[in-house]
């Protein structure tokens, strides 16, 4: 079976203005407003929000268990290398997406009648199995969650493997429902809550096999999970075995997962967080470039000695919602102007004596190469080049100068923009401690200063 | 590859033993309902047609007046002369019947024991004929027949309603061989036993030599010529003769009309459609069967609805990983098959020891051919699916975005 990934760059799901309405007539009422996401192969995006801002509902319309009203969702068919509308399909065609789908839901909703194997073959009956033996796999899986014949420390224990619902706890329960979800591989896992039922130990199991199913993570990072109880605290913590089992049983990648969940354990480890409030996606942040963003801002006398929350709404204001190792599309700048610019190899970002006015900026490199040029009377002198994470435009911006320096593109280049009014009303919070800085560069107004803060 | 199935419907089902037992024992109680119901209006119509099923022939001329057994229409003995002559035709015997005139008398030794003297069913036939088939009498008691005032009396009479103190007597007193009586009058001795059964129109049958009948039976009613009618002709073929060939070269060499030529199944059916027809039998018993059908109908639409509404997210679940809803119909019509498949054998058990019982207490003829057999299991599925078919637009109902 061959299951491919979306062309470079483009989502596997991809929601665009959906609007939702419950109820009819007189008591219709609208509960999901312009929605628009995008998620990315091998993403885990947590959704958060408070009860009734829309998430389970737009959880429901991507897995195509309702009628999409208004917008459209797309979801990528890995096996048949194309997207699946949503939009004005009929039953037959939303039954058939929703086998691309892992549904994990907060009540396990198991046949009281079936055994754990029995409950999870009826998902693997939903799809033709790589293995003759389907039970190996379903056996594997619950091993891994802890209900094989070892525990976490790797005594003997026995297996839960044809145990009945009634015989199983309510952890136990819910890591069934997560082996059948998670069974026929989907390339989309929907889930809501999916720790809530779950203790620390196979709460973090569950986590895990998700990000280790989006992509293959380093052992050293996975290792770092196997701890001791007390180190552990209410984390959790793997055992060696299980993550010589994690392996084998994600051996694909490129599955993405949307989590509704209020679990702080999992936030931590998400890629992309969607915060819902009233029925619009409010923030939609990919935690990496809100790491970066921050980390450059830091670095930045500029922003360095205002208050961390400031700081995060600063560096919140910027993110365009792609990840930085991804470059960004152009309808995807489109949807979040003023944030970032792009430049050809070869153009100018900013050149020496340009006045500061109202339009000039303080850069954060996201992409590429920039090189900085200085004239020297007749020539001109390349005093450095620098890459992602570095930043420029702010000397200018700070003593009201024109630019003292030529920053051009080397490479393909992405930069966030500060515009002048933002950056003036965050000096003016860190004022003391830019004066300090201002002091040392009037004093030593050298080619190194210049080199780091051009 | 595929993974084998998941007996969902069966597990549902099974899941608990005690609630099965009790799904399957609801859905038995309709069977047994239906089935003895049905038995009974069977055993009612076949009473009647015993003794056309025991007359050994192929062919039988009957009067188009004569609906039924009991009325006196009959075929003149010229018929029987007539039919003697079509081609195919091996030998035509007549049967003489008589249902109201013959009365016997009660057959107690000591006269304060007797009773009143009560009708009595007499049929006169050739002895040497052999045209009845009633393994229980042996050749030489037919031999002993050609004794005028000699009878074959009815093991199967009509019992005496009291039992208790009359064990084993029928309503004629006891019948024994041996025993001497009077028939019509005349003194008459029961040499032999036979199995027929009453019904109807009748307590009880003696059967007599054609000689015996003419001289105790009809001739104080027509002294001058007592056979010249039959109330039956019986008509064996010769072998390898196409029976509705000479059936209709019969009913040709008749066109007075006063002959209608009826195979015995055709006879059977027309006695069994008098009955029908003319006695609320059908109308009471097929009520009762339909009584049974509709609770059956409702049982297993309870049992088949609750398990929906049990299921509700399981169903929902399974609806939202992907199954569709011609699935899930297809599991509760599976769950309603397995209940018919469990209530029929449970009421069929039961059903048929009530034949018994009701045999025994009654006399009736309660039989499980297998057609009727096999009419109560279709009634059983059909009941079944039909209330499946009721719980499937339940499940087809069910939401799954209810689930999550």
């Amino acid at each position: 079976m061959s299951s491919k990934l979306p062309p470079p760059g483009e989502p596997v799901l991809r929601v665009r203005g959906v609007n939702h309405y419950f109820g009819t007539g007189e008591t219709r009422t609208q509960v999901l407003f312009d929605n628009t996401l995008e998620v990315m192969p091998g993403e885990m995006v947590i959704m958060s929000g408070p009860s009734g801002s829309g998430k389970t509902t737009i959880l429901t319309l991507i897995g195509g268990l309702r009628t999409l009203q208004e917008g459209e969702i797309e979801v990528w068919d890995a096996d048949r290398g194309d997207y699946r509308r949503l939009r004005g399909v009929g039953e037959d065609e939303r039954v058939s997406i929703r086998r691309l789908i892992g549904f994990i839901f907060q009540r396990h909703n198991l046949f009281d009648a079936l055994t754990a194997l029995q409950n999870i073959r009826m998902a693997q009956r939903l799809k033709p199995q790589a293995t003759p033996d389907p039970d190996v796999c379903a056996r594997e899986m619950l091993t891994y969650l802890l209900m094989g014949e070892t525990d976490l420390d790797g005594r003997k224990q026995k297996s839960r493997f044809d145990y009945k619902p009634a015989a199983l706890s309510g952890g136990q329960r819910q890591r069934v429902a997560i082996a059948r979800a998670l069974v026929n591989r989907p390339k989309l896992v929907l889930a809501d809550e999916p720790t809530a039922a779950l203790d620390a130990n196979s709460g973090l199991a569950v986590v895990t096999l998700l990000q280790e199913l989006a992509r293959a993570r380093p052992e050293a990072e996975l290792r770092e999970r196997v701890r001791t109880a007390v180190q552990a605290g209410e984390n959790g913590r793997l055992a060696e075995w299980q993550i010589a089992l994690l392996k084998t049983i994600a051996s694909e990648h490129g599955t993405t997962s949307l989590i509704v969940t209020h679990d702080a354990r999992i936030m931590n480890l998400a890629d992309r967080i969607v915060h819902m409030e009233r029925g619009r996606i409010e923030s939609n942040v990919v935690v990496a470039e809100r790491l970066f963003v921050r980390e450059g801002l830091r670095q930045s006398p500029a922003f360095a000695a205002i208050l961390p929350e400031e700081q995060e709404k600063l560096a919140d204001s910027l993110l365009i919602g792609v990840h930085p190792n991804d470059p960004v599309r152009p309808d995807q700048l489109a949807a979040r102007p003023g944030r970032l610019e792009v430049y050809k190899p070869g153009e100018r970002i900013i050149r020496e004596g340009d006045p500061v006015n109202d339009h000039s900026k303080f850069y954060l490199i996201r992409r590429g190469t920039v090189e900085v040029l200085r004239e020297t009377g007749t020539a001109t002198q390349k005093l450095t080049e620098m890459g992602p994470g570095r930043y420029f435009g702010e000397v200018a911006l700070l003593l009201n100068q024109p630019r003292n320096a030529t920053v051009r593109a080397l490479t393909p280049v992405e930069v966030y923009t500060i515009d002048r009014a933002t950056f003036d009303r965050y000096r003016s919070v860190s004022k003391p401690f830019i004066d300090r800085v201002l002091q040392n560069f009037r004093v030593f107004e050298t080619p190194r200063a210049v080199e780091g803060q051009a | 590859m595929r993974p084998a199935p998941v007996p969902l419907a069966w597990c549902n089902l099974t899941h608990d033993k005690v609630r099965f037992g009790l799904f399957a024992a609801g859905i038995g109680f309709a069977v047994v309902l239906m089935g003895v119901q049905y038995g009974i209006m069977n055993a009612m119509l076949d009473s009647n047609t015993v003794l056309i099923e025991r007359l050994k022939c192929d062919l039988i001329l009957v009067n188009p007046n004569r609906a039924s057994l009991i009325f006196r229409d009959a075929v003149s003995s010229r018929r029987v002369e007539q039919a003697k002559g079509v081609a195919g035709v091996r030998q035509v015997h007549p049967v003489y019947l008589e249902y109201q005139t013959a009365g016997l008398r009660h057959t107690a030794a000591d006269p304060a024991q007797r009773t009143h003297t009560r009708r009595v069913r007499v049929i006169g036939v050739d002895p040497a004929a052999d045209l009845l088939d009633l393994p229980e009498v042996s050749p030489a008691d037919w031999q002993r027949l050609n004794l005028p005032g000699t009878a074959l009396f009815d093991r199967q009479s009509r019992p005496h309603p009291d039992q208790k103190n009359y064990p084993g007597q029928s309503v004629f007193g006891p019948l024994e061989p041996g025993i001497r009586t009077e028939l019509a009058g005349r003194a008459i001795t029961l040499i032999a036993g036979f199995d027929m059964g009453f019904d109807f129109g009748t307590d009880g049958s003696l059967i007599v030599s054609d000689r015996t009948f003419a001289e105790w039976v009809r001739a104080p009613l027509f002294p001058v010529n007592p056979l010249a009618e039959a109330d039956l002709v019986a008509i064996q073929l010769e072998a390898g003769a196409n029976v509705r060939a000479v059936q209709e070269s019969l009913q040709a060499r008749f066109p007075e009309g006063d002959v209608l030529v009826l195979t015995r199944a055709e006879m059977i059916a027309r006695e069994k459609a008098f009955w029908w027809q003319n006695t609320p039998i059908g109308f009471a018993f097929g009520a009762g069967v339909l009584l049974g059908f509709i609770v059956g109908m409702v049982i297993c639409y309870q049992i088949l609805a609750s398990d929906v509404a049990d299921h509700l997210p399981q169903y929902a679940t399974l609806k939202a990983i992907g199954y569709t809803n011609g699935y899930l119909s297809w599991v509760v019509l599976q769950e309603a098959l397995i209940l018919a498949s469990a209530g029929f054998v449970l009421g069929m058990v039961v059903t048929l020891g009530t034949y018994r019982l009701l045999t025994d207490l009654t006399g009736l003829p309660m039989r499980l051919t297998p057609e009727r057999g096999l009419l109560i299991g279709g009634l059983t599925v059909l009941m079944c699916a039909a209330s499946g078919w009721l719980a499937v637009r339940k499940v087809k109902k069910v939401d799954p975005a209810d689930v999550f």
